[in-house]
Formats: structure tokens, sequence, C-alpha cells
């Protein structure tokens, strides 16, 4: 059933109301433009949390899980990863997958943005750290962020909104170690008001960020924009599936073609349209809308749509300790990182690095998981005494790989299944290279030291495994060269003028970093320049 | 829901003690009423265990094997998620809870770190450790 309805001209439609369309949203709005967005996903519902309770475990098995192929929500559409080594991890609804993430908060370093020019692999990125760095300190307000200033592995992170959560007796023992290595080490940054901060409450260290945070005290902006941007006059339509970019003769972007919460087809017509739907989505709607002029794919003359996908694989290391450290009394977060091998040496036989954060281990059911203990099952005789040891003694090294972009990485369009509006799946075809396989291993066998040096008793690699796909980057790639890469260094498809792609799907390379706070930030920088450049903006009459 | 009915709750309390039995002092898994209350409890919450329960309880021999190793070694393709399933019951008794020391996650107000600045001065003494963006054309 098509109906016309929604006949009211918004000035910008925005898709996706996760953090980059939050805050693509919130700038538009700060400028009087008369903002819609569209989101396929409906808000968090709180009250299914179990983060107070004895069932907190349990629920992340199901409700709260992060993969949607186990989570079956109406919101999430279908992907077939039969030929991906990672599974996608994302969450769909008011807030995106950040409703889910750890609120783990790290900018790119320079370097990231010249890996061409440092390490002779991969693009350069069109902008530099320093482009972005005001925006940074602006994300950082609005997403409540808190840290401890001065990481001498960053220019200029002279201050965070609020003071860093205690680091704990797990970030204790590891800095310590650390120290002795000669190893860097920082306490964490984190989305997590350690205070009441605006629409957030002050953490009370349940160590539960990723399954519901009750305390509202996760910067995700189903808590730190949304509430804000609808007193403003943004409207947000949820339960609305696009499915199309229409464009009109000259090629510019007219609106976007949903299906509302009832099966109705309707169009939401816009002098601009943005992009926030990730990696995954939005590859697929521009792969969606073709026409005569676009016959394969909007902003697609490069033929890079989809392409490039960066997926950045996790190790996970452990340590078991004599010593009690109840991890779960704290935030999940990170309680400290380490960059220590963040940058290319080329002596190591590989180039780039990665970054590690200290993550728990989690509560008694997690003890007998698969991840991270591998290794033969638990049960039997040995059960209680492999429990006793590692409940509340161990900790792990969580290690982010930066990925390097490769062309047969991609995203594509699977006819052979539809969403709930008939909208047609995606397939993930990822393969890890044997740069990131050897720049695990390096870093693996480092953690290992850590932890040794830090006094654990035994050691155990988690075994690789699908489930860690949080970070899906680069399938609308930017650069200033029309002929290999979709948008500019503003997000602005270089085929379609009033068009702007403002998710992580516009990154040239991965960096090693949880991508959120870049994220935003180009989102932020990418509205910035539409608002400032608006005499000049074609539009669709 | 489907609940389970006696036969299969008898069932699931004799492989539930293979899986955990009575040692180092706790419970066994029947101990604990894996069976009865608390495995309804884990149906509670995650409805959808209840038929992946009930198709791994299927799935075993009529005359169960004398320990786990010796079920394991069968390889039956549901025993993961009955083993799983079980665990989750088995520390749902507080009882099992309050012996390891751990029932739910508990609020604690942040006292912040005040010793930072000391803890983190050898990591600033070695210098910054970040490439610069490099002049445009050249390497930094």
């Amino acid at each position: 059933m098509e109906q016309p309805a929604t006949r009211t001209k918004a000035d910008v439609v925005i898709v996706g109301a996760g953090p980059a369309g939050a805050v693509a949203a919130k700038r538009f709005a700060e400028a009087g433009y008369q903002v819609v967005c569209i989101e396929q996903g409906d808000w968090p519902d709180y009250s299914t949390s179990h983060v107070a309770d004895e069932y907190l475990e349990l629920s992340a098995g199901k409700q709260w899980n992060p993969q949607p192929s186990v989570r079956q929500a109406p919101s999430d559409f279908p992907i077939d990863t039969t030929q991906s080594d990672v599974e996608p991890l994302i969450w769909n609804g008011v807030g995106g997958s950040s409703v889910m993430y750890a609120g783990i908060w790290m900018r790119l370093m320079p370097s990231d943005f010249r890996v061409r020019t440092l390490d002779g692999v991969a693009d350069d990125w069109p902008l530099s750290y320093e482009d972005l760095s005001p925006y940074y300190e602006q994300i950082e307000r609005d997403f409540g962020v808190s840290g401890f200033p001065g990481d001498p592995a960053f220019p200029d992170i002279t201050s965070y909104p609020m003071k860093g959560a205690p680091i704990g007796k797990a970030g204790r023992m590891m800095a310590a170690a650390h120290d002795q290595l000669g190893w860097h080490w920082w306490p964490g940054s984190n989305a997590i008001a350690t205070e009441d901060y605006r629409n957030q409450g002050a953490c009370v260290q349940r160590g539960a960020c990723m399954w519901g945070c009750i305390n509202k005290s996760k910067g995700s902006p189903d808590v730190t924009h949304w509430p804000d941007l609808l007193k403003m006059g943004v409207k947000l339509i949820t339960n609305a599936v696009a499915q199309e970019i229409e464009t009109n003769a000259a090629g510019l972007a007219t609106g976007v073609v949903y299906v509302d919460r009832d099966g109705v087809t309707r169009r939401q017509e816009a002098d601009l349209v943005v992009l926030a739907a990730n990696g995954l989505g939005t590859p697929r709607l521009l792969q969606l809308s073709t026409s005569k002029r676009f016959q394969h794919g909007l902003a697609n003359s490069s033929g890079m749509v989809g392409k490039r996908l960066m997926m950045h694989p996790f190790a996970t290391v452990v340590g078991v300790f004599d010593e009690t450290l109840e991890p779960w009394k704290g935030v999940w977060g990170q309680p400290i990182y380490s960059l220590e091998f963040y940058e290319t040496d080329k002596s190591r036989g590989f180039v780039r690095g990665a970054k590690w954060n200290v993550t728990p281990t989690g509560g008694p059911q997690s003890m007998a998981a698969a991840f991270p203990w591998g290794g033969k099952p638990i049960w039997g005789e040995q059960f209680h005494d492999t429990v006793k040891d590692r409940l509340g003694r161990s900790l792990a090294w969580g290690i982010v790989a930066e990925d390097l972009p490769e062309e047969h990485n991609r995203v594509e369009i699977d006819h052979s299944t539809t969403d709930r509006a008939g909208t047609p799946g995606v397939k993930m075809i990822y393969r890890m290279s044997k740069n990131t396989t050897d720049l695990l291993a390096f870093n693996v066998e480092r953690a290992q030291e850590s932890l040794q040096a830090a006094g654990a008793k035994e050691t155990i690699v988690a075994p690789l495994i699908r489930e860690t796909g949080w970070h899906i980057l680069g399938t609308a790639t930017m650069g200033d060269d029309p002929e290999t890469s979709v948008v500019d260094q503003w997000g602005r498809a270089h085929d379609v003028p009033n068009l702007i792609i403002v998710d992580g799907s516009t990154w040239p390379t991965s960096s090693g970093m949880n991508p959120t706070p870049t994220i935003a930030a180009f989102s932020l920088r990418a509205a910035e320049h539409a608002v400032a450049e608006r005499a000049g903006q074609a539009v669709a009459s | 829901m489907s609940a389970l009915t006696d036969l299969q709750r008898a069932r699931l309390a004799q492989v539930a003690d293979l899986f955990i039995p009575r040692a180092s002092g706790m419970p066994s898994a029947s101990d604990a009423d894996v069976q009865g209350e608390y495995i309804d409890r884990v149906f509670g919450v995650r409805p959808d265990l209840a038929d992946a329960v009930a198709a791994g309880l299927a799935e075993l021999p009529e005359t169960l094997p004398e320990s786990f190793a010796e079920l394991a070694a069968l390889q039956l393709t549901r025993l993961r998620s009955l083993a799983d399933a079980v665990t989750a019951a088995y520390f749902l008794n507080p009882e099992v809870a309050r012996r390891v020391g751990y029932r739910q996650r508990s609020v604690i107000p942040i006292r912040f770190d005040e010793d930072l600045d000391t803890l983190v001065a050898s990591v600033r003494a070695r210098g910054p450790i970040y490439r610069p963006t490099p002049e445009p054309g050249g390497v930094a």
C-alpha cells in the first residue's frame, strides 16, 4: 500500500538515529533547519534491562545481545554472513549501536589520517587530525565523556568534561606491570558520566554498560541527544524502513522513500539527504537506490559503494590471578588502555598496530563460556575449582587491530532475503588479511607478556571468534578523487551534491580505535560545513 | 514457554549432575534444584531456551554415561546449550550465589582516584609516542 502522506518537505532528512545521525540532527536543528529523521527501529526499552538483578548474564544472551541474528528483533534486517570471517554486531533503533557499546572513547591518532604518507599503504584521509580536533572537543561534551587528560599518545587532549571513573584493582595492577615493562598505559576515557551531567546520571559501577544502562550514565544518543532534539522540533519517525533515496532528472536527491510501522510506503521530501545508517545500512540503501541515471546504485560512479569493508577483528588474552579483583565492581568500558603497540614498526613484519584495553571477564555464567576461555569445556569434576579460579580473579586485554581496506571485502544486496518491509537484505564478504593476522599474533604475544609481568598464574589466548564485528567501516569511502571515492572530506557525495554521508562507511582506513568518537566528530564537521555552505547548496526544486 | 514434564525434570536432574557434580564443598546441580525452580526461572527470562533444553534432553542416550567426559565424547549437538542452561540455573540458586560470592551487580558510588598524576608520572616522563601529522608532500 502506498500513500503520498508526509507531503511536507523538510530542509533535511536523515536516515539513522544513531550517533552519526543524532549529531547531524543536532547541528542542523541548531541552525534552524527543519529536520526529519527516519529510524528503522524503536527506542531502547530499558524496562527489559536486567543489570540490577541476577538475570543479567541470561539477558545478555538474547534480548541484549548485540548480534542481530541472535536477537532477531523486528527492526533487524537479514545479513548473510556465510562468506564472512566476522559477524556484525549492531543495534537498530534510536541511539544506534551505541545503545549496546561499552562506551569506550578513543580519538584517532594523527598517523591514522596519513597511512599512505607514513606507512606506504592504503590511503590518506582527505582531512587531518588537526581538522577534526575541535570537533572532538565538542562531541566529548555532547556525549558526556569522562577521562584523565594529558595522554602523551595524543597531541592535545587537555581536558575532559568529567573526571574519569576509578581504574580499579585490575587497572592498577596492569598499570604497574606496564610501568615495569616501560610500556604505555593511560587511565581509561569513556562515554560514561561520573557525575550527574545534562541528561545522564552518575555511573554506579555495576559493570554492565552493554546490557541496558538503567542509570542513563552511558553516552548514547537516545539519552544524550534525542530527548533534547525532540524538544527542538526535530521529527523522529521510528520503525520506518528506508527503501530508496529518490533523485530527479538533474541527479539531485529529492527525498527518501520509507515503509512506516503500519506497512505503508511513504515519501519524505527534503532539500538535503543525510545518510547515517552505518557501514552496512548506508551501502545497502545506496545500492537499492537505482535509477536510469544511477544504474549501479546512487553515488556509485566510482564503483566503490559497498567495497573496502573493514571490520576490526578483535583478540582477547585473559590472565588468571591469585588476587581478588572483583571486576564487576566498576565501569565495564575501559579502566585503562595501552597504545604501546599502536604505531607502525616495520621490523615486526607488518604495518600499523593495535589498541589494548583492560576488560572484565564477567560473572559466574561467563566462567563456563567458550569465549574467552576456549579449550575444553569446564563441566564435570573440575567445574567448581575452575569457577573458583576464574571468578573475580581474572581480567583480559581486549585488542582492537587496525584492518586495512581491500576491495574484495564488501557488502552487497542479497535479493534472496527481505526484511519486514520487503526490502532486500545484505550479504557480507569479508576475509581477514595476512597483515591483520600477523598484527594480531604479535599483539597477542605482547599481551601475554604484559599479564605475566602483572603476576598472572595462567594466561589464556581466547579463540578468534566470529562475533566481534562491532566496527563496520569503509563501505562508502571518502577521498578527493571522484573516480576512486564516494564522498569528499565533508561527507558530500561526489555524484550527488545534496547527499551527505556522515557515518563510519566514509572511513578510508579503519585505525585501531573504537570509532564512535570519530564518527560523531566527522558528522559534526560535515553538518557544520553544510550549514556554512547553505546559500550555495544545490537542491532539487 | 513450554514447562518441562516431570519425566524431563528427572532426566535434567540426572544429566545436570554430570555437568555440575557435588564436589569441592559445593552442591551438585540437582542439590541446587536446577531441575525445578531454577530452570523455570531461566525460562522466565529466556523462553527461547525452553525448546533448546527439551531438544537437548531428547538427544541424550537412554542410559547416561558415568561422567561428563564420557558424555562429551558422544559429541551430541545440543549438549552445549543444555550445559549453558543448567549453569545459568545453578548460579540463580541464592545459596550457590552466596558460596561463590556473586549474585548480582550492586550500586557503588564513584570515589575518584586522587593519585593519578603520581601513577602516570613514568608514562609522561617517557614523552610523546605519537607520530605527528606530516607536512603536505613529506614524511614527518
